[in-house]
């Protein structure tokens, strides 16, 4: 997994790449946290390039998550598909997560309270 | 005696002659040196000199021959010169003005031009010593290195040049450079002067190849300090705070600088922060007029403050991704402020950036704080070869942090594997009416799915399956309080699997971390009256194979995983089974096991060969599911652990 950081005015776009598992994920954990430290508020998380996510992925996700949510902050999640579609429905986790379809309309969601 | 021998001997030039033999002992000496540019150079002038001089004593009248030698030593002097600095490059106007003055000068005792044409060559080469004469007085110990010997020497070269051609100038009506005293008094003299010159540098070339091999060694030697002090470091302990300070000071020591400093990028906010100061290093840029006063303010507001890449030599070096080398501050406009004020003097400052890959990741940089010792050529390359290998050990330093990362998860993972042996239970109840079959295998040493059978009172069963997220010992710890709650609470009265369900999550959320989630089916059976009870977790669905009419059903409830929050209240569902029904639980790296052209196993398959082996007892059917499994898989490596428990009524 390859994580990549870009800046959308104040909203900061984190694409992953490559594939979610037990050996990786805490890597996105330990970015949006050390991003928090920094005082980052708006975040996407792009997953456009992730066609494999196993628990450990998700159990990431869930922690960024709620982390921010308690932080009052926000988190977008976007372009999820294929078998990472499939894993956060069978999760029951689809309404738990905030979902945009594409990068553009995550921050457009940010943008507008 | 033949007039030839009579006139060499008789000649005027008995003087040049020893001063040219002079110089043929030089060449000698020259020729037993190994060969150096600067010496080749050397070599090519004393030829000239030596030839023009020979020729001229055979032909002295033909005054092309010392204009000739003037050009040659000019040529070659500027050669020589070029080699220390990059001012020393030959002029374009040379060949412009030597050529033609050249020919002029064959020319005129064939086309008997007037004897003031013979101005020409004194004039031109005179000028163009004058010209050469400025290149030598512009060299300075800042600009150039080891100009100490061109110092010492340049006056005497250049009183030699302009005394032998300004004599000839004014001699040009008698005779010019053929004129009996030039030819016996100035052209020996200068010849000797051309030779003190030549081994006055010479020695300088030799000092400096020494110097330069001593500070190779010396380079070597610190490397190999800080190789010895990194080794120690990891050794001890991986900690990269200490292998920037053991940089910081090994650059330090190594350049004798006044102050060192590592400043690392910031990834994601493109700026540099300052992570290792040693000794006394001000910034170096400018600061706000109120930080300036006082010395402890200064520090903590360099320590404190992140540098833009845009701005600064710092963020200048890590974006060009170029070492800067500032010899000193006072001929840098970047510098001006540190050049100024005392509480921020530089007087010279090396940087060189970090890399990783190609990659920028900090900055290395030392300075000098005492106006007389300015970092030179020598200290540059060394800071250079330092960040190199700075570079090289952090590279390799991350990697092994890795590997010892993953080792260490896979030592971890041995020691869960272990606890989680001991969860899961070792032997499957015997009841009547109902029989049972259960399949575990992990995918890399350790489960993260537990499956459990439970007698919760007489005639009632409780089947459970839990796939938790992550593995290694935090998700053994889950799995064991998961266990625990569910072993202490089932037995309660009035408990249903939702309940149970509640109780579960509201036991985990919030005591352990939000990514060590599970996925939790519960079943309970009652064995007279048939029912069935179901509550899920965000697991799979329960699967019913329905032995009346062989048709499959599945069951389900909202509810999202255990341990998100405390809250969640999960509800159930019943059913009532019927004999020879089949009730299927299982994990998803069942149906999603996925053979080596990644397509997946499937529900389908599963209930293909459910339906086909359905009068099979558990057992059996276990092993035909495992079988028909494994042979749509082939060689191909799972990375989910399967589980999967079966019951079924018996009939």
């Amino acid at each position: 997994m390859d994580l990549k950081i870009r800046k959308h005015a104040e909203t900061y776009i984190i694409d992953v790449n490559g594939e979610m598992d037990l050996y990786n994920s805490y890597k996105l954990k330990e970015l949006v946290m050390k991003m928090l430290e920094k005082k980052v508020e708006q975040f996407v998380i792009n997953m456009e390039n992730v066609d494999y996510i196993d628990s450990s992925g998700i159990g990431a996700l869930i922690y960024i998550c709620s982390t921010i949510k308690k932080m009052n902050l926000k988190l977008i999640i976007s372009n999820i598909h294929g078998s990472v579609k499939k894993v956060i429905e069978l999760t029951k986790l689809m309404g738990y997560f905030p979902i945009a379809g594409t990068v553009e309309e995550a921050i457009q969601k940010i943008a507008t309270p | 005696m033949p007039d030839f021998i009579l006139y060499v001997i008789n000649n005027s030039l008995w003087a040049k002659g020893l001063a040219a033999l002079v110089l043929l002992v030089y060449l000698q000496r020259l020729a037993t040196k190994p060969d150096v540019p600067v010496l080749s150079q050397f070599r090519s002038m004393a030829f000239v000199l030596l030839l023009t001089d020979l020729a001229l004593l055979f032909l002295p009248t033909y005054s092309v021959f010392p204009i000739l030698q003037g050009f040659g030593l000019l040529f070659f002097y500027h050669r020589v010169l070029a080699v220390y600095s990059a001012d020393g490059k030959l002029p374009a106007w040379f060949w412009v003005l030597s050529v033609p003055v050249l020919v002029v000068t064959v020319l005129t005792p064939i086309l008997g031009w007037p004897w003031f044409v013979g101005f020409l060559g004194p004039v031109v080469l005179l000028g163009m010593w004058f010209a050469f004469s400025q290149k030598l007085y512009a060299i300075s110990e800042f600009n150039t290195e080891g100009a100490g010997v061109i110092q010492a020497s340049r006056r005497n070269l250049i009183q030699g040049m302009i005394l032998l051609h300004g004599t000839a100038l004014i001699l040009v009506p008698w005779g010019g450079y053929l004129n009996p005293f030039v030819q016996m008094v100035l052209f020996p003299l200068v010849d000797l002067v051309h030779t003190w010159t030549l081994s006055f540098w010479e020695r300088f070339a030799d000092a400096q190849k020494n110097r330069h091999l001593t500070t190779l060694e010396k380079n070597l030697g610190s490397l190999f300090e800080f190789m010895v002090a990194i080794g120690n470091a990891i050794s001890e302990k991986l900690e990269m705070d200490k292998v920037m300070d053991f940089v910081v000071k090994s650059a330090v020591k190594a350049t004798n600088a006044d102050g060192g400093a590592i400043f690392l990028l910031d990834e994601f906010e493109d700026v540099l922060r300052v992570k290792a100061v040693e000794g006394d290093f001000p910034p170096p840029y400018q600061v706000p007029p109120k930080v300036k006063l006082k010395i402890a303010s200064l520090t903590e507001y360099f320590q404190s403050t992140p540098i833009p890449l845009d701005k600064t030599i710092v963020g200048e070096c890590a974006m060009t991704r170029k070492s800067i080398f500032i010899h000193d501050t006072r001929d840098d406009a970047r510098m001006s402020q540190n050049a100024q004020l005392d509480q921020i003097y530089i007087a010279s400052i090396i940087l060189t950036p970090l890399l990783q890959g190609n990659k920028v990741f900090g900055v290395l940089a030392v300075v000098s704080r005492r106006g007389n010792y300015l970092f030179n050529a020598d200290h540059y390359s060394q800071i250079q070869t330092f960040a190199d290998y700075t570079s090289l050990t952090i590279n390799s330093l991350f990697t092994y942090l890795e590997l010892l990362e993953k080792q260490e998860m896979e030592r971890e993972v041995g020691i869960a594997a272990e606890i989680q042996g001991q969860l899961l239970p070792s032997k499957l109840p015997q009841v009547s009416s109902i029989s049972l079959a259960a399949y575990s295998l992990p995918a890399k040493g350790v489960s993260g799915d537990y499956y459990d059978v439970i007698n919760i009172r007489r005639g009632q069963i409780l089947l459970a399956v839990c796939d938790v997220a992550g593995k290694g010992i935090p998700a053994s710890l889950v799995m064991v309080m998961i266990r625990t709650i569910i072993h202490l609470v089932a037995h309660q009265p009035g408990m249903t699997v939702g309940r149970i369900l509640d109780v579960v999550n509201w036991g985990i959320a919030g005591k352990v971390s939000l990514d060590r989630f599970a996925t939790l089916a519960l079943l309970s059976y009652d064995f007279a009256s048939k029912r069935l009870e179901y509550s899920n977790a965000a697991h799979h669905p329960l699967l019913i194979f329905r032995a009346a009419d062989k048709s499959f059903e599945t069951l389900d409830t909202e509810g999202i995983p255990i341990g998100l929050e405390k809250k969640t209240k999960y509800n159930q569902i019943n059913t009532v089974l019927q004999p020879a029904d089949i009730v299927v639980l299982y994990t998803d790296g069942i149906i999603e096991a996925m053979n080596d052209q990644g397509s997946q196993y499937t529900l389908e398959a599963l209930q293909k060969v459910i339906l086909a082996h359905h009068e099979f007892p558990p057992e059996k059917l276990k092993r035909a599911i495992i079988e028909d499994m494994n042979g749509f898989v082939g060689k191909a490596k799972q990375h989910d652990d399967q589980t999967f428990l079966l019951m079924k009524v018996d009939g």
